[in-house]
């Protein structure tokens, strides 16, 4: 069992040592755990920082976006024959030591895709963003039939055949909502693990912004009805 | 002796039509660099020349009000040029984001072609 960590990052200095330094190197049934860390056109020095560990480091020479930079680690686990794929934000807001927790349902055959939903274990979690993640969680149902309890969470768990099939066509944010048009076109099982955001100042600031909020619904119904 | 015009010259007319011969130019350089087809070229000048005559002779765009179930000829030209601009910006847009996907695909290649192990 190989299991690919995707940890897509853009001017993430502050924090990406941390994270590549707590993601666990071996569990328990899994002969390997490589880290895929996508610089996704990065100023600072996020790209040096993460090549100080034993990482694979696949660089946009500009910046593209998060669905772009998804996009780019999931494909480049895809072609090397990985059996799972984790994503896993790079700016510290998840608990490495969970990793082994939202994987269990792929390891277990029981779903295809997995999210570490944060609205279970709220804790610490603003109010607004908790309004605005609920309102994602609505949209992207009614755009694309799944229900799930954070649309927006970064903790994702991929299967073989669901990373063989998906087509990830999305450019930024709006990708989110956007892997669940996947998830409901592909009719993947799909399941939730509660996991508990660690928020600090500099996970906030990182996190979507309000105005971001159009930009990112305009993208997806031009997805869904133009595109 | 004093020549007089079909129709009244006001300073507005002719800025609108300097600005509209200045268009056509454009539209007419574009067909010459054959970045315009033949029937660009011919939809964009049909158009521009609508604007001349609604601009010289208002009465005429009556017609096309009517046609429409609108009141006067100018709400139907405002009416037609709101629904050109929106038609517009939807061209540029999806043009916009063709273009944002193909540079995404190219730096999704050259990221994949230069992966470095540590």
């Amino acid at each position: 069992m190989k299991i690919a960590v995707v940890i897509p990052a853009f001017n993430e200095e502050r924090v990406i040592g941390s994270v590549l330094k707590q993601l666990p190197r071996k569990l328990p049934g899994i002969e390997t755990i490589d880290m895929i860390v996508v610089n996704d056109g990065s100023t600072d020095a996020t790209e040096n920082i993460a090549k100080t560990f034993d990482v694979v480091v696949l660089r946009h020479v500009i910046n593209r976006g998060l669905g772009a930079t998804l996009g780019t680690g999931l494909a480049y686990a895809r072609d090397h024959g990985y059996d799972l794929v984790v994503t896993f934000d790079a700016d510290g807001q998840h608990d490495p030591a969970e990793l082994k927790d939202v994987i269990q349902p792929v390891l277990q055959g029981r779903a295809e895709v997995v999210v570490g939903t944060r609205l279970k274990k709220p804790d610490g979690m603003p109010w607004h963003r908790r309004i605005g993640i609920w309102a994602f969680n609505l949209i992207t149902f009614v755009l694309f039939g799944v229900w799930t309890t954070d649309s927006q969470s970064g903790l994702r768990v991929f299967s073989r055949r669901a990373l063989e099939q998906m087509e990830i066509d999305f450019q930024g944010m709006e990708v989110s909502s956007g892997l669940f048009s996947e998830i409901g076109r592909l009719k993947l099982r799909y399941v939730e693990v509660p996991i508990q955001a660690i928020y600090t100042d500099y996970s906030l600031a990182k996190g979507q912004r309000p105005g971001n909020g159009f930009s990112i619904l305009f993208r997806l119904l031009w997805h869904k009805f133009v595109k | 002796m004093s020549v007089e015009l079909p129709f009244p010259l006001t300073p507005f007319k002719v800025i609108l039509s300097i600005f509209v011969i200045f268009t056509w130019t454009r539209v007419l350089k574009r067909y010459h660099e054959r970045t315009f087809t033949i029937g660009e070229f011919l939809v964009w000048t049909l158009l521009w020349g609508g604007g001349v005559v609604a601009i010289y002779i208002p009465g005429k765009t009556d017609f096309i009000a009517r046609l429409l179930g609108v009141g006067r000829g100018a709400d139907a030209i405002f009416t037609l040029s709101i629904l050109t601009l929106f038609y517009i910006i939807y061209r540029l847009y999806a043009q916009i984001y063709a273009l944002r996907r193909d540079v995404t695909k190219l730096v999704q290649r050259l990221a994949r072609e230069r992966t470095e192990r540590m």
